[in-house]
C-alpha cells in the first residue's frame, strides 16, 4: 500500500520529482564520470602497452632495475648476445632493440615538445617485434635516415624528404624517410618516437657500439614462451635476464597502474568525493524544501489515521525510489561527463591517452549503492522532521515552516565555531586542522540561519533602493525563511570553501617554491630545467653545457643530470653534477663537511635524508647503477636546502661511465663578478640554437618558469573543483524553481496587480544571486581561515621550510564573481519559467 | 440581453458582445455567451449568479486577466484585445485596483509595503497625502509595519482594499472580497468599498454570491449560464435573495426535466 502511495505521490508531483532527481543525478554523474575516465585510461594505456609487446615472445634485458617508474630505461646489454640468442633452438627471430632519448627539432629550430617521453631507437624490421607500422615512406637504410611517428610529423608539418635535427641529445642532422603509426594510433600516448637504422641508433642513441638496449625474440611456431625464456636464460650471463613477453608487458602495465594511474585514480576519486559531499548537501536541502511543502499533506494523512512510522516509511520509500532512478541516470550521465572531461583536460594541455570509453560493472556497483545511500541519508532528517508534523496542522492552514530558530542550535553552533577557531589558531598542526575544519564548517552551518536573520537585513537594505520593487521582493524572500536560505547556500559555501583552501594552498606552494628556488640557485643563468615533464623527461646535450663553460665571463658551470640509482638497494633519485665549484652555483646551506669536489666516490646528502638513514659524515653506502655496477660512496657533506637539487648529489665523473643517456636536465651558470648577465645570456642563447633552443633564463625567469610548471596541475584541479561549484549552482537553481513553484499564487498575484514579467524575473534572479553570494562570501572566509591553518600545519610538519601564507586575491575575486554570476545564471531558468506563468491560473492555484 | 445601466454616465468598463469559450470539441464550455454590458463611473455594481454562471470570468475578462473568445472589452476608451501582455500589465498596474477573495498580500512584505507595491512596481512614489487618507479610511494606521501573518483576515482584506484604492484607479475590481471573512469583518470591508464610491468617487465592480454583500451596491447584474439574466437597481439583501431563489427554482426545474 505504502509503495503504491509513494509512487502515486511521486507521479502527482512531477516538478518535485524532477527537482529531487536532478540533485541526486548531479552528484552521482561526477562519481560515475571519474570512475569511467580512470578505467578508460587504465584500459587504453594497458592496451597500448600490450599492443607494443604483442608479437614479442621473450625479452632479453639487463637484470638491474634502478626504478620501476614507467618509461625509464635499464642499462644496456652486450651486443654480442644477439647472435647467442639467435642460436638458441626455438628462436625464430631475435632483433636488437635500442631505445633512448630523441627529440625532434622542428623546421623553426624549436624542439617539438609534448606531453610524454621523447624517444629514439632503431627501426625493427620484423613487424612481429615492433608495434610501429610504416604509414608513408620507407624504413631507414642509412644512419642519417629516420622514421618518425605520425603525431610528431603532424605537429611539425614534416613529410618524408624533410631534413631536420634530432637531439639525442647531441644534435644529429637527419633526413626523414618515413612516417609510422603506433598500431593504428598516431603515437604512443603523448610521446614521440624517432627510428634510426640499427647503425644510426647504435651510434647516436646507444653511443656504445658494444651494447644494445634489449633483445626482442620471436619464438618458432609451437614453442612455449616460458620454456623458450628459460632456454635463452641458460645461454645468458648472470647480469642479463630473459623474460617471457607476457610477463614483460604485465610488468609494464602494473608499473603504470601502480604509478601514474593510481595517483590519477586517487585524484579523481577525491574530487568525486568532494562533489558527492556538495551534492549530498544539495540533495538534503532539496528534500527539506519538499518536506516543508508537504507539511499539510502529511498532516492530513496523520489526521486521517496514518501513524508516524507510516509517514516516515513513505517518505523514505520515495527517497529510495528517487535514489535508484536518479543514480542510474547519473551513472549514464557519467559516461558523457567522462568524455567531456577528457576533452576539457586536453584543451588545457593535459592530454590523456584514452581511446573509447570503458564502462565496467564495478562502476555501477560503486555508483548505484553510493548514490542510493547518500540519497537515503540526505532524506532521513527531513523525513524524520516531516513525520513529526502534528495532525492539527492540516486544519490550521498556514505554517509550512517554523519561522523561529531554535536557540539550542545557535548555541551549539557558536560553541563548535569557537572550538574550531580556537583549535585552528592555537592548536595548529595536522591535528589542529583535522579538528578545526569540520568544527568550523559545522559551526558555520548551524549559525548560518541566525546569521542571515541578523545580518541579512542590514546587508541587503540598499537593494530595494537600488533595484526597486524586484529588489525588495528578492530581499523579502531571502529573509522570509533564514533556515531555507542558509540551506540553499550551503552547497555553495562548501564548494567555495574547498576551492579557496586549494587556491590558497596552490598560491602558497608557488610562492614557497619560488622563494626556495631563489634561495638555492646562486648562479645567474639557467638553461632548461622547466619542461612540464620535469627532470625525468626533457633535457639538453651536455655538449651545450661544455660549450657555455667556454664563454668569456662565465666563471663556472654545472649540468644537472638525473642519476636515479639504487642506494642501499632502494630506488632513489640522485643528481650527478660538476661538483668542483658547486658552492658557487648553489646555496645549499651546508651543515657539515663539504659539497664541492665530491670526486669519484664522494656523496653529498641532505640533512633530512641522512637523518632518516642514520648517516653521519664519513658513513658509507653502496650504490647500484642502472648498468648493474655497484660502488661504495662516502658521505662527505651534509646540506639543508633540497629545492632543485634533491637529497643525493654525486659527481658527474662517478656517474658517466654507468649511464647510457648523457642528458643534462638543466645547466646552471655562474658569471664572473662584474659581467653583464644579458650579454652572456644572449651568447648562451646563440649556442643553444644548435641544440633545439632549450630555454635560457636568468634566475627570476627560472623561478617564474618553475612556478608555471605547477600551473597545468592547478588548472586541472580548478576544472574538477569547478564541477563541484556547478553542482552547488545546480542545487540553487533547483531549490529556486521549487520555491517558485511553491509561490505560484504569490507570483500570480504580483502579475495581477501589475508586475511586469521582467520584474518577476528580476526578483527571482536577484534572489538566486544573493543566495550564491552569501554562500560564496561565507565560503571565502571559511576557506581563507582553513587554508591558513593548513599552510601552517604543513609548514610545521616540514622541518625548517615553513610555507608562506599567500592569498591569491585575483583568483579569489574571480571566484566570488563567478559564484555571483553563477547564481544569476542558475536563477535564469526558474525565473524565466515563473515569469511565463499564466496569471489567471496562478492566482487560482492551490 | 443587452444592459445599459445608466446611459447618462460614461462607462468605466464595458463588455461588447463578449463570449468566452473554454475547452475544445465535446468539452466546450461557454462561460460567457454574447454578453454586452457597461459599468458607469462612480457607481458600485455587484455581479451575482449561481456557481458556473460566468461572473468571475466576466470580471477576469474586464480586468485583462483572461482573453475573450469573441467580442471586445473596454476600459475607458481602451480596447483590451489589441493590447500586448506588457501593455495589459501596465494597465492593471496603473488603471485597475484588485481585491481578491484570499491570498491578496505578499507574505514577505509589511502592510505598508503591500499597499504601495503597485506604485513601487511602476517605480513611482505614492502621493503621501492621499496615502494617509486611504490608510486612515481603512483604519490601519497602527498596523502598517505588520506583516500579513500578523494580521487578522479582515485586516488583511482592508490592506488589500487600501492597495486597490491608493493608486486612484479607474475601477476597483473585487472578486468575492468577503468570501473568507466572518460577517462583521465582511461588513467592514463592504462599508469601505461603499465609502470609496460615495466619498472618493471611485468606481467599484464586485463579484459576489452573498446577497448581503450585494446589498451594499448601487445595482446588481445577475448572470446565468453565461448570459445576463437580470438587472436590479437599489438592491436590498431580501430582494436579491428572492431573485436568486428564482434562479435556483429554474435550475432545479431544469434538473428535474433531466436536462
Amino acid at each position: 500500500m505504502l509503495i503504491r502511495l509513494s509512487l502515486a505521490n511521486l507521479w502527482a508531483r512531477k516538478r518535485r520529482l524532477v527537482g529531487l532527481s536532478l540533485a541526486v543525478l548531479l552528484g552521482t554523474a561526477f562519481l560515475s564520470g571519474a570512475l569511467v575516465l580512470a578505467d578508460t585510461m587504465s584500459s587504453s594505456i594497458g592496451g597500448l602497452i600490450r599492443d607494443s609487446g604483442a608479437g614479442t615472445d621473450v625479452v632479453v634485458r639487463n637484470a638491474t632495475a634502478v626504478t620501476d617508474r614507467p618509461g625509464s630505461q635499464r642499462g644496456g646489454i652486450d651486443a654480442a648476445l644477439v647472435d647467442r640468442v639467435r642460436a638458441v633452438p626455438g628462436v625464430a627471430a631475435a632483433e636488437p632493440v635500442i631505445q633512448g632519448y630523441g627529440q625532434v627539432v622542428g623546421k623553426d629550430g624549436k624542439a617539438l615538445t609534448g606531453n610524454g617521453p621523447r624517444t629514439a631507437g632503431n627501426w625493427v624490421p620484423d613487424p612481429a617485434l615492433t608495434p610501429y607500422r610504416l604509414a608513408t615512406g620507407r624504413a631507414p637504410a642509412k644512419s642519417d635516415e629516420v622514421v618518425i611517428d605520425r603525431a610528431t610529423a603532424k605537429q611539425g608539418h614534416l613529410v618524408p624528404g624533410d631534413r631536420v635535427t634530432v637531439l639525442t641529445p647531441g644534435p644529429v642532422p637527419v633526413t626523414i624517410v618515413g612516417v609510422a603509426t603506433f598500431g593504428d594510433e598516431d603515437a604512443f600516448g603523448g610521446g614521440s618516437y624517432t627510428a634510426f637504422d640499427l647503425e644510426g641508433a647504435r651510434r647516436y642513441v646507444q653511443r656504445d657500439p658494444g651494447k644494445v638496449g634489449t633483445i626482442a625474440v620471436r619464438a618458432a611456431a609451437g614453442t612455449d614462451q616460458k620454456e623458450l625464456a628459460g632456454r635463452i636464460q641458460r645461454a645468458l650471463p648472470a647480469d642479463t635476464q630473459a623474460l617471457p613477453g607476457k610477463a614483460a608487458t604485465g610488468e609494464a602495465v602494473d608499473a603504470v597502474e601502480d604509478g601514474f594511474l593510481k595517483v590519477f585514480r586517487t585524484f579523481l576519486t577525491v574530487f568525486a568525493a568532494i562533489a558527492l559531499v556538495v551534492a549530498a548537501f544539495s540533495i538534503n536541502h532539496t528534500f527539506s524544501v519538499v518536506a516543508a511543502q508537504r507539511t499539510r499533506e502529511v498532516a492530513l494523512m496523520r489526521a486521517l489515521g496514518a501513524s508516524r512510522g507510516q509517514v516516515l516509511r513513505q517518505a523514505l520509500i520515495e527517497a529510495l525510489l528517487i535514489g535508484v532512478v536518479a543514480s542510474a541516470a547519473g551513472l549514464a550521465a557519467g559516461l558523457g561527463l567522462a568524455a567531456g572531461l577528457k576533452e576539457l583536460f586536453a584543451t588545457i594541455g593535459f592530454t590523456l591517452p584514452a581511446r573509447g570509453l570503458v564502462f565496467k560493472a564495478a562502476t555501477a556497483l560503486t555508483v548505484l549503492p553510493v548514490g542510493i545511500l547518500v540519497t537515503a541519508f540526505a532524506a532521513l532528517v527531513p523525513a524524520l522532521r516531516g513525520s513529526r508534523v502534528a495532525p492539527v496542522t492540516a486544519l490550521r492552514g498556514a505554517g509550512a515552516e517554523q519561522a523561529r530558530l531554535p536557540r539550542r542550535r545557535l548555541v551549539a553552533g557558536l560553541a563548535l565555531l569557537a572550538a574550531g577557531l580556537g583549535m585552528g589558531i592555537v592548536g595548529g598542526g595536522m591535528v589542529g586542522l583535522a579538528v578545526a575544519a569540520p568544527a568550523v564548517l559545522a559551526g558555520v552551518l548551524l549559525v548560518a540561519p541566525a546569521g542571515i536573520r541578523a545580518a541579512g537585513g542590514p546587508l541587503t537594505a540598499l537593494l530595494p533602493r537600488l533595484r526597486g520593487a524586484p529588489g525588495a521582493l528578492a530581499r523579502g524572500n531571502l529573509l522570509r525563511s533564514p533556515r531555507r536560505t542558509a540551506g540553499a547556500a550551503t552547497a555553495m559555501l562548501l564548494g567555495i570553501t574547498i576551492v579557496t583552501v586549494f587556491a590558497v594552498f596552490a598560491a602558497s606552494l608557488k610562492e614557497g617554491s619560488g622563494a626556495e628556488t631563489r634561495k638555492v640557485v646562486a648562479g645567474q643563468l639557467v638553461i632548461g630545467g622547466s619542461s612540464p615533464a620535469g627532470w625525468a623527461g626533457g633535457g639538453h646535450s651536455p655538449e651545450l653545457t661544455r660549450r657555455t663553460a667556454q664563454i668569456p665571463g662565465v666563471e663556472t658551470v654545472s649540468g644537472l643530470r638525473n642519476a636515479t640509482s639504487l642506494v642501499d638497494g632502494q630506488s632513489r633519485q640522485m643528481l650527478a653534477v660538476d661538483s668542483a665549484r658547486l658552492d658557487r652555483l648553489f646555496n645549499l646551506d651546508v651543515t657539515g663537511g663539504r659539497v664541492t669536489a665530491l670526486g669519484p666516490a664522494g656523496m653529498a646528502v641532505s640533512k633530512s635524508a641522512a637523518k632518516d638513514r642514520g648517516w653521519v659524515l664519513g658513513s658509507t653506502t653502496e650504490v647500484t647503477f642502472p648498468d648493474g655496477a655497484r660502488q661504495r660512496f662516502t658521505v662527505t657533506g651534509l646540506y639543508d636546502r633540497t629545492a632543485i637539487v634533491g637529497d643525493y648529489l654525486i659527481d658527474r665523473t662517478a656517474w658517466e661511465s654507468h649511464a647510457d643517456a648523457a642528458l643534462d636536465a638543466a645547466t646552471v651558470l655562474r658569471l664572473a663578478p662584474g659581467v653583464a648577465t644579458g650579454t652572456v645570456k644572449a651568447e648562451v642563447q646563440r649556442i643553444a640554437k644548435d641544440y633545439g633552443a632549450p630555454p635560457v633564463r636568468d634566475r627570476e625567469g627560472f623561478v617564474a618558469a618553475r612556478a608555471e610548471m605547477l600551473q597545468t596541475l592547478v588548472a586541472v584541479v580548478y576544472v574538477l573543483l569547478a564541477l563541484a561549484l556547478l553542482i552547488a549552482l545546480g542545487g540553487i537553481a533547483n531549490t529556486l524553481s521549487l520555491a517558485a513553484h511553491e509561490r505560484t499564487r504569490e507570483l500570480g498575484l504580483l502579475r495581477a496587480i501589475g508586475a511586469a514579467r521582467a520584474q518577476v524575473r528580476s526578483a527571482l534572479r536577484w534572489e538566486s544571486t544573493l543566495v550564491a553570494v552569501i554562500g560564496a562570501a561565507a565560503g571565502l572566509v571559511v576557506g581563507l581561515f582553513l587554508g591558513w591553518v593548513a599552510i601552517r600545519a604543513i609548514g610545521g610538519a616540514n622541518t625548517g621550510a615553513a610555507l608562506p601564507f599567500a592569498i591569491p586575491s585575483v583568483q579569489l575575486a574571480v571566484l566570488v564573481v563567478v559564484g555571483a554570476v553563477g547564481g544569476l545564471v542558475a536563477g535564469a531558468r526558474p525565473a524565466a519559467r515563473a515569469a511565463r506563468l499564466p496569471v489567471l491560473r496562478s492566482i487560482s492555484a492551490e | 440581453m443587452t444592459t445599459n445601466i445608466d446611459p447618462t454616465v460614461p462607462d468605466a468598463a464595458r463588455a461588447v458582445r463578449v463570449s468566452r469559450v473554454h475547452g475544445e470539441g465535446d468539452t466546450t464550455v461557454r462561460a460567457l455567451d454574447d454578453v454586452t454590458i457597461g459599468f458607469p463611473r462612480g457607481r458600485f455594481t455587484a455581479v451575482m449568479g449561481p456557481s458556473g454562471s460566468g461572473k468571475s470570468t466576466l470580471l477576469h475578462c474586464l480586468a485583462g486577466l483572461d482573453a475573450v473568445t469573441d467580442g471586445a472589452v473596454y476600459l475607458g476608451d481602451t480596447e483590451l484585445g489589441s493590447l500586448s501582455d506588457r501593455q495589459l500589465t501596465r494597465l492593471r498596474r496603473d488603471r485597475i485596483g484588485f481585491v481578491f477573495q484570499a491570498f491578496n498580500l505578499l507574505p514577505t512584505m509589511t502592510a505598508l509595503e503591500n499597499i504601495v507595491l503597485p506604485a513601487s512596481l511602476a517605480g513611482r512614489r505614492s502621493d503621501p497625502a492621499w496615502l494617509d487618507r486611504v490608510v486612515a479610511a481603512v483604519g490601519l494606521e497602527q498596523r502598517l509595519q505588520h506583516r500579513p501573518g500578523e494580521l487578522s483576515g479582515g485586516q488583511q482584506q482592508r490592506v488589500a482594499v487600501a492597495r486597490a484604492l491608493v493608486g486612484r484607479p479607474e475601477i476597483v475590481m473585487a472578486d468575492e472580497p468577503t468570501g473568507n471573512l466572518d460577517s462583521r469583518a465582511g461588513a467592514e470591508v463592504l462599508a469601505l468599498l461603499r465609502d470609496a464610491v460615495d466619498e472618493l468617487g471611485q468606481t467599484v465592480l464586485m463579484v459576489t454570491h452573498d446577497p448581503v454583500a450585494a446589498g451594499y451596491a448601487d445595482g446588481v447584474v445577475f448572470l446565468a449560464d453565461g448570459r445576463i439574466a437580470d438587472y436590479m437597481e437599489a438592491p436590498t439583501p431580501d430582494r436579491v435573495l428572492d431573485r436568486m431563489k428564482a434562479f435556483d427554482r429554474v435550475a432545479a426545474g431544469a434538473g428535474a426535466r433531466g436536462e
